[in-house]
């Protein structure tokens, strides 16, 4: 799989072991706004800062279950979600060569666009257009106003007057019919 | 009815509610949490996920899609509300056409100035409203989800509108002051920063470089006062202090207690557009106080310098020099 879940998945540990008390959800809990808004301000879309924080939670996390977790909690969590930023910006900057950045000036540290990964994103968004074909007019356009629009799931509900919850809904219908269609492009070589 | 007040709340089952979870706006960190506890629940939950949040990774690609677009251009909105109270809102109302045009304009960034002695004010679109004293220079850019804004030069009084979603942060290098909504006035003299918070909270940052993390957070309150002197990284912080003055530029007022007699001229200078000139350089200890002064009373202020500082006006054309008095 070419796309950008390739780190988290290198970094599986051999046998995940829950911890009962949890330091890192205490920090993470404790920091959570604070990390949200840090984010903000090198990443533009709220799309990036919501995995970031999920990436950031899971690799810290990880290392506590493995029992490698460092101990300054604050600075540790903060400079993980940071080079998770940067990380994500890189891959980015390869897939969209050309199209708008979704990370500000600040994080740039260009890489120089790579021409074959690229090329598999644009193949990539053409499937995704093919998969729209399948999903009903409701679905497909609560699904559009988010990612094409960029839309809240709050001011989707009122746009098309329903709940926040039917928004949410129909957009895992949406995104579980696409990741479907696409599970060829996804698995591919 | 526990029932569905717990449908409501329940957890995700699956990949992609998920993910859609995750990106509605409504995560809590207890989701995260659980989230990552189903992800490494099972093998395949986290192979689920990596290929639904690719997707939605992709979807991104969709914006500059003509098929996406051609969609959208058919589905009109299905329930017309119009509030006055926001232009985006408004937008959204009008339908689809309406909404790409507002969202087009957002992200013009604009930059503002002001000459000396003269008080401009700026409304923002977010309802904000910003002071811009004499001499300043401010940049205003909305293009992201955050609101921010960067103070070039000059000082500027900032009584930001409530949105905690959607955070307001003021650059005025290398300090950066992030709020959600509140009034305070910053101002850049030099290479010194300094932030008086006149209401609600403000949490002052202050970063390395660019990329660093910040190398302290100053939590401010209503009436605090913190100054950066050039090169340092943690404030110098007065509690409760003259806070409550700053921002009397906007009536032309200045503030002047034990200011040293170099900034005290230079604050004076910002109101009026007559320049004050010192001829000579001030003596090392020379401060002037007093409270509030009317910057655009020049002949008060004029007087009080004469008889209090010993400092007289010599009237020369667009300037007013300073001397001290021969004993």
């Amino acid at each position: 799989m070419k796309l950008d879940l390739a780190i988290m998945a290198a970094e599986r540990p051999a046998e995940p072991r829950p911890v009962r008390h949890s330091r890192v959800e205490g920090w993470f809990q404790a920091h959570y706004r604070e990390l949200g808004l840090f984010l903000r301000r090198y990443i533009h879309t709220q799309h990036e800062v919501d995995d970031c924080l999920q990436e950031t939670f899971l690799r810290v996390w990880r290392q506590e279950q493995q029992g490698t977790l460092k101990d300054d909690a604050r600075g540790y969590l903060f400079t993980t979600a940071l080079n998770i930023a940067r990380d994500r910006h890189r891959r980015n900057q390869a897939r969209c060569a050309g199209a708008h950045d979704s990370l500000s000036d600040e994080l740039i540290d260009d890489n120089g666009p790579d021409a074959e990964a690229a090329a598999h994103w644009r193949h990539g968004v053409r499937e995704l257009e093919a998969a729209l074909a399948g999903l009903r007019h409701s679905t497909r356009t609560v699904f559009l106003l988010h990612h094409v629009e960029r839309l809240t799931y709050p001011e989707i509900a009122r746009r098309q007057g329903v709940t926040t919850r039917t928004v949410e809904r129909e957009m895992a219908r949406a995104v579980s019919h696409c990741a479907e269609a696409l599970q060829h492009f996804l698995e591919g070589p | 009815m526990i029932a569905f007040a717990s449908w409501f709340t329940r957890r995700p089952r699956n990949a992609a509610e998920w993910v859609a979870r995750l990106h509605s706006g409504a995560m809590t960190a207890a989701d995260h949490v659980a989230l990552a506890v189903w992800m490494e629940a099972r093998p395949e939950h986290r192979r689920a996920y990596e290929r639904v949040s690719a997707t939605w990774s992709l979807a991104q690609g969709l914006q500059s899609s003509g098929v996406a677009r051609n969609y959208l251009a058919k589905a009109p909105a299905k329930r017309r509300r119009v509030r006055a109270a926001s232009p985006l809102m408004f937008g959204l109302g009008a339908g689809l056409a309406a909404a790409v045009v507002v969202l087009a304009l957002l992200p013009a960034p604009s930059l503002h100035t002001t000459g000396p002695g003269e008080v401009a004010t700026v409304s923002l679109q977010d309802g904000s409203t910003v002071w811009l004293n004499g001499d300043s220079r401010l940049r205003v850019d909305f293009s992201a989800p955050l609101r921010r804004v960067v103070l070039e030069r000059g000082e500027a009084f900032f009584k930001v509108a409530h949105d905690a979603g959607r955070p307001f942060v003021v650059e005025a290098e290398p300090r950066r002051i992030v709020v959600t909504g509140t009034e305070f006035d910053v101002r850049r003299a030099a290479d010194s920063v300094e932030v008086s918070v006149a209401e609600g909270h403000v949490k002052v940052e202050a970063a390395v470089d660019q990329l660093g993390l910040p190398e302290s957070v100053t939590a401010l309150s209503a009436g605090d006062d913190a100054r950066f002197a050039p090169g340092q990284t943690v404030p110098a912080v007065a509690r409760g202090a003259m806070a409550q003055h700053r921002g009397a530029w906007r009536e032309g007022k200045v503030y002047l207690e034990d200011t040293p007699l170099a900034v005290a001229i230079d604050e004076l200078n910002r109101c009026s557009r007559i320049k004050l000139v010192l001829a000579e350089e001030p003596q090392p200890h020379s401060t002037i106080s007093g409270g509030v002064w009317d910057a655009r009373d020049l002949d008060s202020v004029l007087f009080t310098l004469h008889d209090i500082y010993h400092l007289e006006a010599r009237r020369e054309p667009g300037r007013i020099v300073l001397y001290r008095a021969a004993p």
